[in-house]
This record gives structure tokens, C-alpha cells and sequence, in this order.
């Protein structure tokens, strides 16, 4: 009678336990999320050269970028059972190109409010902490954003001037100096304005406390343009030639390209109780 | 003064098919040495109604049920034949004369047993001194009335109605039943007369279908119908474990959660409206939607729920179970209705039962209305429900059935759980306005139903055939954003045009369905033999349209289809009563689909160059269902308790979306094998009596080969596996004469998705299905008492109660949704034929999340989408309060 008991006992327990546990799998973690203008190892931050074989040294004197949106990928899953039926009969799909669904997917971690980033300025711009889901942070997607809300009302007074982003820069080489300052603006098409596949520096899984900072790296946005073909011609060099540049123009080209390089960007995921990556 | 002497003859026939109502039993033998037949006793005074002139017999059948006591309950006048403008007295006299006397109740072997018997009087007007009358029996006056048996009765009997009183008798009062029958032995009328009153022959054909399961519900809605019930959806909650949810408002037909599953809108519950299919096959919204809305609450008068597919009559889409309402209205006369309460709701309607008639003869109609509470929730609908029964002939009954019906609605959508939670809703910043908000004031729907049916029933002796045939039109519209501009299917990299699904589904439907039962003997005892064929033919248009956000221009189509889909059923029981404690029933039920489909949203090119854009695609499936039940009486002695121990199994289907099916497919469907075993038990009497306690419970286990989630990126069902459930059941029903009566449940259940080679006793494997309730408890109570106000007035008050808790629900991520109680409550109060009412629902009105679901939605148009998963939820109904005016008006009475 006392083992029925005890069986019967057990038995409410697992029961009254199993309804204690959800059991529906994967679990929402609280992180805490951050953009950080970053100079690569050995720079300054702002300073760079063009890869012209008479490099122009370049100084970013003023520069601003707005970011619309941040997003943290699990790893594409292989293959689902329908999916396996499917993929042993049917010639593979291109993804030339997919439309909107390119990094199609549900992400683990997003921020989706606009930040204002002064790109030379290193202090990490804390996002503050949210909810996103434990799972191995394959790769990042990072959306740049034009002006929205009290950006767009303020116009060109604002940061960015109304643009995408804004820059003031100026280039040298012997007494040949270009200052430039000009907006960059790109068609509000998600494809163009979405920088993909942006990797961890060491995959790991989102976990709770967990800092992640999305790093930026400014310097490398204007290693490929042509200064030459900017210098106007007549000039003698004795005072910095001062230039408004409009798009489009090779300048412009050539700061998109690098703009949206996922190279232009990092990843960092550091744990809480080591803060080490 | 009278014109004239009247006196008046109670002719006494007995209906051949003696019908003795045993709810709980099994047959019973039908030779003379097994029955005895209920039997009245004492004078019979029969009078021709007062002021009324009319020179043709009348004549008036009344059935009654003859309780175990001997007492007469639930008469009711089935039929009048003459009378003109006085049917409604002569049925009145003839009804009260069977109320007034008192029964021998109907025995098996010595142990009184309930029963249901109907007698005819004969009113005749001849003239001469009015006096009491004799309690004769025999054949009916008028020849082919074929109200008296085919077969006499009582062997050859001379027309006792045109005898004179026996002057031996001196006034001709009769004392008793019995000495009118030693008058009538030398006419060969009877033999055994005390004992074998009724019928040489008489057989018993219970009118309710045998148990299936220890969970199986069939409820009389009676006092229950007292309980605040918004709609005839709401009154399949009251089948212990059955939750419903709505996600699109008023108008839009609720979800079904049963034994673990989320059954949609009625993709995995079939749901019957008196045999008559009402589940929509591929329809635009889901694949077996179902709304019952258009029926009217008042006209419902039980509702039959079986909670897994273990009966073979249950057909396409009893996965979780089947649901079946019948229809009734059992006061006769004038019924008119009036509500009006918060938010605008408002209410009309008129009900009507020809005096003289049975209660399947109705007419009703019903308008409402309402502006809804919070955004975009306002609404308006009306139905018209009538039906007329009438008996051809002593075998055969006839129903026709009319419903026509028109809705219009708004809905106000799922919200983001973190813009309710920081208030970033467009809507006021109040905490009401942001939890009742909405993201798309253009969500909403319409619906417009005809719906006939003509059913014949016909009974002799041991045998009994339906013959169903039925023919609906149905037009649903549903215009729904789930997700705001976060699916668009554009290619070119532009900006979200909006996911503003517009489904548009056209469904005519004719159907037939054919039952026949037939009793026999053998090895001494009686068993049935049940088979029958269903016949649907679905002749369905579904479209699908997305809607861009300016001016809700259709920019895309995600489905245009033609469907035709046809199918045949078949099938048999046998039920067999091996001894007195222990019966079987097995059954076999085969289904063959076949399906027609024209899809004509097809691109106009492909890789090879151009092309039509249409194709068609055609399938066929068919599928045997083996479904049985053992059942053990535990207790010997069934007076006073009853005790039995039922085991069901099954194997139940539903067909394939026609969407779903490729070209020369062998239809697939989703196939579900389900157990059930449980107890069943009541104390004090039985359900025919006026006071018992019934009680049960059950373990089930269910597994579905192919079940659906709602995905709500394409706004309707997608397959995602297999998936098993199992749970446990408890309930008790009490009924206490007309005062009382109480239903009480309890239910858990669990739902996972297992691994594609798990075995199906490895219940726990996979992860758990989200978002369904878990533990679910219920009590539903309605009391009634007349309040004397002085020796001559009472008022009639009646109280009802809901209470209902929603357990947590378990949410991805390893989450629970908070638990909720609700409390609906509604007070009435009559006084003649006034009755004041007070209706409230969710009385303490608790803000809760009705249903919850996790999925990516982007709301914003001109910010960067959100491509994650978050916390979406529907707003529950807050507080609602109406009152209530209602006019019965009573023509006579009958």
C-alpha cells in the first residue's frame, strides 16, 4: 500500500512538474547592444591613405553616419526533413538574386531605432539592453537609414545634413590639399542600403548579459577614390582647395562601395562574466 | 351553454413503435415476457372544450415521458388533426387530461423503468348528455389516419368509439383501466390484460445514439440555455474540455481548442448542424472553416459533442472530435426579444412555435448589432432560421429546413506585445484604447449563407431510416493583416506595398446522407446494426488578394483556385450486448475523395518560354476507418446508480486541401489514430429523470500524421508534421428537477511534436506544442425558483453562472502565458409573459490575452522591418453588460 503511495506520489510530482516546464524550446536572453566607431589595429581613427602609388594622406575631420537598423542571424539551418524531399529531386535554386528576402530568416537579436553615429568619436554609443533569442549568432545584417522623424525635420541643420551620412574630410599629398565636405545618399531600396553577411570576430551563442557591439570603421571609406581627378585644374597648390562635392560622382561611388563592405564593419560578442570575446 | 350534449371518447391507441426513451441502456428484448408498457391509472375525464362549435371529430396525439415514479413529464402535444381555430383547446384539454393522471410505470421484468408513450384522443361531437367517457382502446375512428397500428394493437377491436356507454355501469365512469379491459375480453382485445396492456408486441427504439465514449457529451440545453452565451458558437464551451477563442470579432468564427488541439475555425473539428455538414472544404481562410454564428441561441435546443473520432458516422475533420447542434423550440407561441447594452450592442428578435405543433416546427429571426468595444470592432448580422416538421404518416416524419443569413464585420487584428507595452499603439495613450487598438482599420469581413435540408425519418418496429439531403450556398470574406508590410513578394527592392490579405471564398455545397438501424435478436439478447452513406459535392472558389496600403488596391495575388471536391462515405457498426454488463461496438467507415482543381494565378512564363496561366490538377484518395468501443457495467443494479467502464479507439481523417495536392496524387490526408478510456457513471435515476448526478472521466492519447499551424505571413493553415496529444478528463453534471442544474469539468492536456521515427508511446518526445491550453476548468450552473408574490401571482427568477479558468498557456521560449478567470453571469425575472433580464459577460472585467502568438510583423512602413519573432497577442472582450426584455406570448398553450 505504502509503494502505491509513493508511485502515485511520484507520479503527481512529475505531473505538477511537466506543467512547471514550458518545454517549447529556446529561450529569450537579455543582452545589452552597441555601436562603436573603431580605427584598425596600428590607425588612428579618421586617418588613413588612398591606395594610389602617391597615397593621399586623408583626415576625416567631421563625419556622421545614421543607422536604421541592427540584426543578429542564427546560422542557416542545412536542411528540414520536407526540405531533404525536396532538395533530392530538384536542381538547386540560384539566389542570384532573391528580392527582399536575401538574408530571408528570422533574426535572434534586432534594434530597429535610428542612431546617429559621429563616426570619430569612440566612445560606444549604448543601445541598452533587449530580448533576443539563444541561439549561435551566425552573422549581422546593418541597415544604413536617411533622415526619419525630428532627423528629417531639422534638415540640413541636422547631423547629417539630411543625407545618409555627412563627411568633411581633407586629403594631402605635398602641398596639395582637397578639403571636401558632402552628404552621401542611397536609394531607399533595401538591397542597396543593407550591409550583409558582417561576421563575429568568434561565433558564439547570444547568452544572458552578453555584450554585443557593432563595430565601424570609418577610415577605410575613402582609400579608393581618385583625389587626383578632384583637383581643379589652374591650381597652384598654396591654399587647400575647398570642394562641395554633388552627387553622383566617383567620389560618392567609391564611398558607397566602401560604405556598405561588410569588411567596413565588426562584430564583437563578449560574455559576462569574462568580458573577454 | 354548450350547443350541444357533448361527450367525448378517449380513444386509446397506442402508436405501433411504442417508443420507451432508456438514454443510458441498451435495448431490450421486445416480446411481451421482457416489457411491460406504462399504463395509466384512475378516472379519465375528458371533456369537449367549453364554447367551442365544431361539428368533426378531433383528434390529438400526446406524448409524454412516464418516469420511474409513474409521473407524467415533458407532455407534449405532437400532433392535432381537425379543430380549426380551437386546435389550441383541444390540445390544451387532451395535455392537461395525461398531466393530470397517474402511470403504472413501464417495468423491465419487475424493476420500473422510464418511458416514452403517446396516446390519441378523439374528441366527438355527437350529440347527447355530456359525461364522462370510457377509456377504450382500439383502433383509431378514422381509417388511414394511420395513427393507430398497422398492426392492431390489441388484435381485430370493434370501433369502441361507436358503442354506448354500457348502462351496467350505471353514469358510465370508468374506475379503472382494468375494468374497462375485463369489459373488452370477450372481444379478444387483450390477453394478460393487467400486465400486457399496451401491445402485444412492444419493442423499444432509444432515441439517442448509443455512447461512443466515456467523454461523450449530449447535452438538453434547458436550464443551461438560461447561461450568457453570446452566439450558438459559445454553446459547444459548455462540452467539458472545448475552449473557444476569436481572433477576428464578431462575425468571424471562433477557434476550437480540444484535446490538445487548436482546431483552427474548424479544421480539426467537424461540426454538424442536425447531420447537415457545415465545415468548409478549402476554404480561402483555412482548410475546414466553420461558423455557426448564423445560428440563433434561442433555437438551439441540445448540443451532441463527441471528443474523438470513435463513432463511424463522424466524417471529414473529426480529428479532435465532432460537434453537433439540433435544433428546437420547445414553447410554443409568440416569443419576441429586445437587448441593448455597452458598446451599442443591441439585439431584435422574434421566435415563433405554431401552437398545436411539435417543437422541431419553428420560425425565427434574428437581428444584432454592435459598435464594439476599443478600434474597429463594430458589427451587424441577421438570420433567418425555419423550420417545419410534420408527420406524413404513422412511419414516416418529415423536416424541412430554410436558414438564411447576412454579416458584416470589423476586426481588429493581433497586437505587438512591445508596442502595447510602450504604448507606441495608434491609438489613444489610455491604457483601454491601447489594449483594445488596432494597426488596420480596414480588417474585417462579411458572410452571407442560404442553407436548405429536407429530412425524412421513418420508423417501424425494430427498424428506423433517415434520409438527409441538403443544399447550401456560402460567402465568406475575410480581410486580415497579421503583419503589416513585412511580406510583400516584390522583387525589386522596393518599399513594403502592405500585407492586407483579402480572402474571398464562394462555396456551394449539395450533400445527402442516408442512415438505417435495425434491431434484431440473438443469443437471447438485442443488438443493432447501424450503416449508413454520406454524400458532399463542394463546388468552391478561394481567392487571395493583397491589398497595397494606399487606397487597398489589389497589387498582388497569392492564390486564385477553382475547387471541386466530391465525396463518398460509407459505414456500418454493429453493436452487440454479449450479456448484461459487457457490449461491443465496432465500425468501419471508408471515405473516397475525390478532388478538382484549377489554379488560375499561375506565372505566365516559366524557363521554357511562354505559357497560360492557369493549370489544372487533379486527385484522388480514399481511406478505411476502423473505430470501436468496449463498454462494462460495473455496477449490477442500474436503478439507482450506474457505473461504466468505456474503451474507445479509432481511426479518424481529414481530407487534403485541394491546395495542397499535386497532379494525379493519391490525396493524402491527415490521418489520426486516437484512444480513449475512461468511466461514466450517475447516481439517482437516470438522464430521463428529473434528478441525477452524472459523472466521468478519461485518459486519451491522439496522434495526427499531418497537422497545420496557422502561418500568418500567408494568412492561413501550412502543414508542419505530425505532431501527439494527450490528456485527461474530468466532469459531473447535475440536475435537479426544474430548479437545478450544474455542469462542472476539469481537463489537461499536452501537445508535442515528435521526431519522425518516435513510436507512438513515446508521448513526451519532440518539443511541446506553444500556445494551447493546458489545464482548462469550467463550472456552468443555472437555478430557478418561482417568488410567490400572493396566492395567485409568482414571478419566475432565474440565476446562471459561468466561471471559467484558462490555465497557462505554454509560449516558445520557454514561456508561460498568464492565466485568466472569467465570470459571466445573467439574471432574469418573469412575471406572466414579461421577463426582465440582466446579462453581464466577463462581470469583473479582467483585461486578459485571449490568444497569443509569436511571429514577425512589421508595422512601420517607412523604418526598417522587423525580422524577428516577437509576442503577439488578441485582446480579450472586456466587461459587457445588456438588459434583456423579452414578450412570451402564449396562444392557448399548449
Amino acid at each position: 500500500m505504502g509503494r502505491q503511495i509513493a508511485l502515485l506520489f511520484l507520479a503527481l510530482v512529475a505531473l505538477l512538474w511537466s506543467c512547471l516546464v514550458p518545454g517549447t524550446g529556446g529561450r529569450l536572453v537579455q543582452v545589452r547592444l552597441a555601436l562603436q566607431p573603431r580605427a584598425r589595429e596600428g590607425q588612428v581613427l579618421g586617418r588613413s591613405q588612398s591606395i594610389d602609388p602617391e597615397p593621399w594622406s586623408i583626415e576625416i575631420l567631421e563625419a556622421k553616419l545614421i543607422i536604421g537598423a541592427l540584426y543578429l542571424f542564427p546560422p542557416r539551418p542545412l536542411f528540414s526533413w520536407q526540405a531533404l524531399r525536396l532538395l533530392f529531386w530538384l536542381p538547386p535554386k540560384a539566389l542570384a538574386h532573391a528580392g527582399d528576402d536575401n538574408e530571408g530568416g528570422n533574426a535572434i537579436l534586432e534594434h530597429l531605432d535610428q542612431v546617429v553615429v559621429d563616426l570619430l568619436d569612440p566612445t560606444p554609443i549604448d543601445l541598452g539592453a533587449r530580448l533576443g533569442e539563444s541561439a549561435v549568432v551566425d552573422r549581422a545584417s546593418l541597415w544604413l537609414d536617411h533622415p526619419r522623424g525630428d532627423l528629417a525635420r531639422m534638415g540640413a541643420s541636422g547631423p547629417t545634413r539630411g543625407h545618409l551620412a555627412w563627411v568633411h574630410l581633407r586629403a594631402k599629398r605635398g602641398f596639395t590639399c582637397l578639403e571636401i565636405r558632402t552628404g552621401i545618399d542611397i536609394p531607399p531600396t533595401p538591397l542597396r542600403r543593407r550591409v550583409d553577411r558582417i561576421r563575429p570576430e568568434r561565433p558564439k551563442s547570444l547568452e544572458e548579459g552578453m555584450e554585443v557591439t557593432f563595430y565601424i570603421y570609418p577610415s577605410d571609406w575613402f582609400s579608393e577614390v581618385d583625389f587626383n581627378s578632384l583637383i581643379p585644374s589652374g591650381n597652384k597648390g598654396d591654399q587647400p582647395i575647398q570642394l562641395e562635392l554633388n552627387a553622383p560622382s566617383q567620389f560618392h561611388n567609391a564611398w558607397q562601395i566602401a560604405m556598405s563592405q561588410p569588411s567596413s564593419y565588426g562584430l564583437e560578442l563578449r560574455s559576462p562574466m569574462t568580458s573577454t570575446p | 351553454m354548450p350547443r350541444c350534449c357533448f361527450f367525448c371518447r378517449l380513444k386509446f391507441g397506442l402508436l405501433p413503435g411504442l417508443i420507451l426513451c432508456l438514454p443510458l441502456s441498451s435495448t431490450k428484448a421486445f416480446s411481451q415476457g421482457h416489457l411491460e408498457a406504462p399504463r395509466p391509472i384512475g378516472h379519465v375525464h375528458l371533456t369537449w372544450p367549453d364554447g367551442v362549435e365544431w361539428g368533426e371529430s378531433v383528434q390529438v396525439v400526446v406524448e409524454a415521458l412516464i418516469t420511474a415514479e409513474g409521473e407524467a413529464r415533458e407532455v407534449q402535444v405532437i400532433e392535432v388533426r381537425g379543430g380549426g381555430e380551437h386546435v389550441a383547446r383541444f390540445a390544451e384539454a387532451a395535455k392537461a387530461q395525461v398531466s393530470a393522471l397517474q402511470f403504472a410505470p413501464a417495468r423491465r421484468g419487475e424493476r420500473p423503468i422510464p418511458s416514452r408513450a403517446r396516446w390519441l384522443f378523439t374528441f366527438d361531437p355527437p350529440p347527447g348528455s355530456a359525461g364522462p367517457m370510457e377509456l377504450v382502446s382500439g383502433k383509431p375512428k378514422n381509417k388511414g389516419d394511420a395513427l393507430g397500428a398497422e398492426k392492431p394493437i390489441m388484435g381485430e377491436q370493434e370501433d369502441a368509439s361507436e358503442q354506448s356507454p354500457d348502462p351496467s355501469r350505471g353514469n358510465g365512469m370508468v374506475n379503472s383501466v382494468e375494468n374497462v379491459q375485463k369489459e373488452h375480453t370477450s372481444q379478444n382485445q387483450f390477453e394478460e390484460v393487467n400486465t400486457h396492456r399496451f401491445a402485444v408486441r412492444a419493442e423499444v427504439a432509444s432515441e439517442r445514439q448509443p455512447l461512443v465514449s466515456a467523454s461523450e457529451q449530449d447535452l438538453e440545453l434547458g436550464l443551461l440555455g438560461r447561461l450568457p452565451r453570446r452566439d450558438a458558437q459559445s454553446l459547444l464551451s459548455l462540452a467539458p474540455g472545448l475552449w473557444l477563442a476569436n481572433h477576428g470579432g464578431e462575425g468571424h468564427a471562433s477557434s476550437f481548442f480540444l484535446r490538445g488541439f487548436d482546431a483552427k475555425e474548424g479544421e480539426a473539428l467537424e461540426v454538424l448542424l442536425d447531420g447537415i455538414p457545415l465545415n468548409d472544404r478549402s476554404n480561402a481562410h483555412g482548410h475546414g472553416y466553420v461558423d455557426s454564428s448564423f445560428l440563433i441561441p434561442e433555437l438551439v435546443r441540445g448540443i451532441r459533442v463527441i471528443e474523438g473520432p470513435f463513432d463511424p458516422a463522424q466524417g471529414d475533420f473529426a480529428v479532435a472530435g465532432t460537434a453537433e447542434y439540433r435544433l428546437g423550440l420547445e414553447e410554443r407561441g409568440l416569443l419576441g426579444l429586445a437587448s441593448y447594452g455597452s458598446y451599442g450592442e443591441r439585439r431584435v428578435a422574434l421566435l415563433f412555435g405554431p401552437p398545436g405543433t411539435s417543437r422541431s416546427t419553428f420560425f425565427g429571426v434574428s437581428m444584432r448589432g454592435g459598435d464594439g468595444w476599443g478600434m474597429n470592432r463594430s458589427h451587424a448580422s441577421a438570420s433567418v432560421l425555419s423550420q417545419f416538421g410534420v408527420r406524413l404518416s404513422e412511419e414516416w416524419e418529415m423536416q424541412v429546413l430554410g436558414v438564411f443569413s447576412t454579416a458584416n464585420w470589423r476586426e481588429a487584428g493581433p497586437l505587438r506585445l512591445d508596442d502595447f507595452q510602450s504604448r507606441r499603439l495608434p491609438c489613444a495613450p489610455d491604457e483601454f484604447s491601447q489594449f483594445f487598438c488596432t494597426y488596420d482599420g480596414r480588417q474585417g469581413g462579411s458572410a452571407e449563407r442560404v442553407l436548405g435540408g429536407l429530412r425524412f425519418e421513418w420508423r417501424k418496429g425494430s427498424e428506423r431510416m433517415r434520409f438527409l439531403v441538403h443544399a447550401s450556398n456560402h460567402a465568406l470574406r475575410i480581410r486580415s493583416n497579421w503583419t503589416g508590410f513585412a511580406h510583400d513578394p516584390r522583387t525589386d527592392g522596393g518599399p513594403q506595398r502592405g500585407d492586407l490579405l483579402d480572402q474571398r471564398t464562394e462555396s456551394f455545397r449539395v450533400g445527402g446522407r442516408f442512415e438505417f438501424e435495425r434491431r434484431f435478436e440473438w443469443i437471447d439478447r438485442i443488438h443493432a446494426l447501424f450503416f449508413g452513406v454520406d454524400l458532399r459535392h463542394d463546388d468552391v472558389s478561394a481567392v487571395q488578394d493583397r491589398l497595397r496600403a494606399e487606397l487597398s488596391v489589389p497589387y498582388a495575388s497569392d492564390f486564385d483556385r477553382a475547387i471541386d471536391v466530391t465525396s463518398i462515405g460509407g459505414w456500418g457498426r454493429l453493436r452487440l450486448s454479449w450479456a448484461k454488463w459487457f457490449e461491443s461496438i465496432a465500425g468501419l467507415r471508408i471515405d473516397a475523395y475525390g478532388f478538382e482543381v484549377l489554379d488560375r494565378n499561375r506565372p505566365l512564363e516559366d524557363r521554357i518560354g511562354p505559357r497560360l496561366g492557369r493549370e489544372a490538377t487533379s486527385a484522388w484518395g480514399w481511406l478505411a476507418q476502423p473505430r470501436g468501443t468496449l463498454r462494462f457495467r460495473l455496477l449490477p443494479d442500474e436503478t439507482q446508480a450506474a457505473l461504466d467502464w468505456f474503451l474507445s479507439g479509432g481511426l479518424g481523417a481529414r481530407s487534403s486541401d485541394a491546395a495542397a495536392l499535386s497532379e494525379g496524387e493519391l490525396a493524402p490526408f491527415a490521418e489520426v489514430v486516437s484512444a480513449e478510456v475512461g468511466l461514466r457513471g450517475r447516481f439517482g435515476g437516470n438522464e430521463s429523470t428529473s434528478r441525477a448526478l452524472g459523472f466521468g472521466t478519461a485518459l486519451f492519447s491522439t496522434r495526427v500524421t499531418s497537422d497545420f499551424v496557422f502561418d500568418p505571413a500567408k494568412g492561413r493553415n501550412t502543414p508542419i508534421g505530425p505532431s501527439s496529444r494527450f490528456g485527461f478528463l474530468l466532469f459531473a453534471h447535475l440536475r435537479w428537477e426544474k430548479w437545478l442544474e450544474l455542469l462542472a469539468s476539469l481537463s489537461w492536456t499536452r501537445a508535442h511534436l515528435p521526431p519522425r521515427n518516435a513510436s507512438v508511446f513515446e508521448l513526451f518526445a519532440g518539443s511541446r506544442l506553444p500556445f494551447l491550453p493546458e489545464w482548462l476548468a469550467r463550472v456552468d450552473g443555472s437555478f430557478f425558483a418561482p417568488i410567490s408574490l400572493s396566492p395567485s401571482e409568482a414571478v419566475e427568477a432565474s440565476l446562471a453562472l459561468s466561471v471559467s479558468w484558462v490555465g497557462p498557456r505554454p509560449l516558445p521560449f520557454e514561456q508561460f502565458a498568464d492565466p485568466f478567470v472569467l465570470v459571466d453571469g445573467a439574471l432574469s425575472l418573469r412575471w406572466r409573459a414579461i421577463e426582465f433580464g440582466l446579462v453581464a459577460e466577463n462581470l469583473f472585467d479582467v483585461r486578459y490575452r485571449q490568444l497569443e502568438f509569436n511571429y514577425v510583423s512589421n508595422f512601420v512602413a517607412d523604418r526598417p522591418p522587423s525580422l524577428m519573432p516577437v509576442r503577439h497577442f488578441v485582446a480579450g472582450p472586456p466587461l459587457r453588460i445588456l438588459g434583456r426584455l423579452v414578450l412570451h406570448i402564449d396562444w392557448g398553450g399548449v
